[in-house]
C-alpha cells in the first residue's frame, strides 16, 4: 500500500469525510510533508472503493455539486490495522539499528 | 476550506477542459465531485490552475487513459453484477448439460445394460465451462475469463460445423451461445470482485447446494424408478412418489414427487440468494440475463416454421438475413435497451433522492434561522 492510500485511509478512520476534507487531513496528519492533488486523490479513492476498503456513506448537493462523504469499510479498518502494524515494525526495526551505531564503543561516526 | 468566495468563471472552465482527459467512466463517476474539490482549493482571485494542480489532473488522466488502475472504466454496480453473473452463469452452463447427461447414462444403463458415452462435445464443453466457473471463485480472472471465451468459441464451432446439414441445432441452440458469450463478456470486465465476494459465503453455499441437488435429482429419480418393459419395445416407468411416466429411452426424463418438491425448493433457494443481493446487483442481473432468456422463448415460436420445413429437405433449408438479423439483433437490442432504461431509471431517481435532501436542508435552515 502506498503512502497516499494509507494516508487516505488513516484520514477516514475517524468519521466520514469528503474529498476536500480528505486532502486537507492528509496534509495536517502529515506535518504538511503530502499535499494531494485531486487527481490524484480520485485515483486512489476509486481504488479503494474498488477493492472494498472504503465506501460511500451519503451524498449531498452543496453549492449545486455533488458531495460525496467517504468511509472505512470493515475490511478498510482491518487493513489500515494490518498496514499500521508493519510500518510500526519497520519504525522499531529502524529507530533499535539506529541505536546501536550510536551507542558508544561501537565504532559508531 | 475556501468555500466562502465565488470561484471565477475562467478557472470552472479551465478545470472542467482538464478534467476531459478522463476516461468517461472516470468522469461520469466522479467529475462533478472532483470540480467541486478542486473549486474548493482555490484562493480568491485565482484565475489559472496551479501548475502541480493542471500536472497531477494531466498525469492521472493520462494514466488511466493508459489503463492505469483507479481508472473507474467500469461503473460498480455493473462491476459486482458481472462478477455474480459470470460465476452463476457458468455454474450453469456446466450443471444443465451435467443434470441430462448424468440422467441419460443412468437410464440407458438400468433399462438395456447399456453404457451411454457423452459426445466428446458435450464433455469438452462441460469441462471448459466447470473451470471457467472454478476460476471466477478466485482471483484468476483473466484464466477464468480466457476458458469463457474458449467454452463461447467452442459451442460456436459446433454449431458452425453443423449448420450445413443441421440449421435447425443453430436455431435451437442460440440461446446457449448467447448464454456463453454474455457469460464470457460479464467474466471479461475489469474489477477485483469475485461472484462469490459479491454473493457472500452463505449465499454461494446455498446456490452450490441448490445447483448441485438440481444437477443430481434427475439421476436420483432414475435409480428410485421402478421400470417395465412393454411389448411394443415401450417402457412403462413408476417413479418414486406415484408419477407415471411412459417413455423411450432418452425422450422425457423421469420427474416423480421428489423432483416435484426438491425443484421447486431449489428453484426458491436461487430466487432467495439472488433477492437478498444488493438492490443495485439485483436490478442488473436481469438485465444481463434477458438476451439470452429472451431468445430461449421466442425462438421455438418465432422459428417454428422453418424448424418444422427445413428438416424435410436434402440439402436443408439455410436462415435468410432476415433471419439472421433477427438472431444477431435481437440479444444485442435487449441488453442496450434494458441497460438504457435501467441507468436513466437510476439517474431519475438519484436526482430526486438528492433534490428531496435538498428541501430538507433548506427547510431545516429556515427553521433555525426563524427560531
Amino acid at each position: 500500500m502506498g503512502e497516499p492510500a494509507f494516508l487516505i485511509l488513516t484520514a477516514l478512520a475517524a468519521e466520514p469525510k469528503h474529498g476536500y476534507a480528505v486532502i486537507e487531513d492528509v496534509r495536517e496528519i502529515s506535518g504538511g510533508q503530502v499535499r494531494l492533488h485531486t487527481g490524484t486523490l480520485y485515483s486512489v479513492l476509486d481504488r479503494l472503493r474498488e477493492s472494498g476498503l472504503i465506501e460511500v456513506e451519503r451524498e449531498e448537493i452543496v453549492q449545486s455539486r455533488l458531495r460525496r462523504y467517504y468511509r472505512l469499510t470493515g475490511a478498510g479498518r482491518e487493513r489500515l490495522a494490518v498496514e499500521t502494524a508493519r510500518l510500526r515494525r519497520n519504525a522499531d526495526a529502524a529507530a533499535a539499528r539506529l541505536a546501536v551505531r550510536l551507542m558508544p564503543g561501537t565504532g559508531a561516526a | 476550506m475556501n468555500e466562502q468566495h465565488e470561484p471565477d468563471g475562467r478557472l470552472e472552465w479551465w478545470y472542467t477542459r482538464l478534467l476531459a482527459l478522463f476516461p468517461p467512466g472516470h468522469r461520469a463517476e466522479y467529475g462533478d465531485e472532483m470540480l467541486g474539490v478542486l473549486l474548493a482549493g482555490t484562493r480568491p482571485g485565482q484565475r489559472l490552475p496551479r501548475l502541480g494542480e493542471a500536472a497531477d489532473l494531466m498525469g492521472s488522466a493520462v494514466w488511466m487513459r493508459l489503463g492505469g488502475r483507479g481508472a473507474g472504466a467500469v461503473d460498480s454496480r455493473w462491476a459486482d453484477t458481472a462478477a455474480v453473473y459470470g460465476l452463476v452463469a457458468s455454474l450453469l452452463l456446466v450443471l444443465a448439460p451435467a443434470r441430462y447427461v448424468a440422467a441419460d447414462m443412468l437410464y440407458a444403463a438400468r433399462l438395456d445394460g447399456m453404457l451411454l458415452r457423452p459426445s466428446t462435445g458435450v464433455l469438452v464443453s462441460m469441462l471448459l465451462w466447470g473451470l471457467a466457473a472454478a476460476a471466477a471463485c478466485t482471483r484468476w480472472s483473466v484464466v477464468s475469463a480466457g476458458l469463457a471465451w474458449a467454452g463461447a468459441a467452442h459451442q460456436v464451432w459446433l454449431l458452425a460445423a453443423a449448420y450445413p446439414e443441421q440449421p435447425e441445432l443453430l436455431v435451437r441452440r442460440w440461446w446457449m451461445v448467447v448464454l456463453m458469450l454474455s457469460a464470457a463478456f460479464a467474466l471479461s470486465v475489469r474489477g477485483r470482485v469475485r461472484g462469490g465476494s459479491v454473493l457472500g459465503g452463505v449465499r454461494t453455499g446455498v446456490l452450490a447446494v441448490a445447483l448441485t441437488v438440481l444437477t443430481v435429482l434427475p439421476a436420483v429419480e432414475v435409480l428410485l424408478a421402478e421400470t417395465s418393459r412393454h411389448a411394443d419395445g415401450g417402457y412403462e416407468i413408476a417413479s418414486w412418489g406415484g408419477y407415471q411416466v411412459k417413455s423411450f429411452l432418452g425422450e422425457q426424463p423421469v420427474h416423480g414427487a421428489l423432483s416435484a418438491a426438491l425443484e421447486a425448493a431449489c428453484v426458491l433457494a436461487l430466487l432467495g440468494c439472488l433477492i437478498g443481493l444488493a438492490p443495485a446487483v439485483r436490478r442488473r442481473l436481469p438485465v444481463l440475463g434477458m438476451p439470452a432468456l429472451l431468445v430461449l422463448v421466442t425462438v421455438p415460436s418465432v422459428f417454428e416454421g422453418f424448424l418444422m420445413s427445413t428438416v424435410r429437405f436434402d440439402p436443408p433449408v439455410l436462415l435468410a438475413a432476415g433471419e439472421w438479423a433477427y438472431l444477431v439483433l435481437l440479444p444485442l437490442l435487449t441488453l442496450l435497451v434494458g441497460v438504457v432504461l435501467l441507468e436513466r431509471a437510476e439517474r431519475h431517481a438519484h436526482l430526486v433522492g438528492l433534490g428531496l435532501a435538498a428541501e430538507r436542508e433548506a427547510l431545516l435552515r429556515r427553521t433555525g434561522a426563524a427560531s
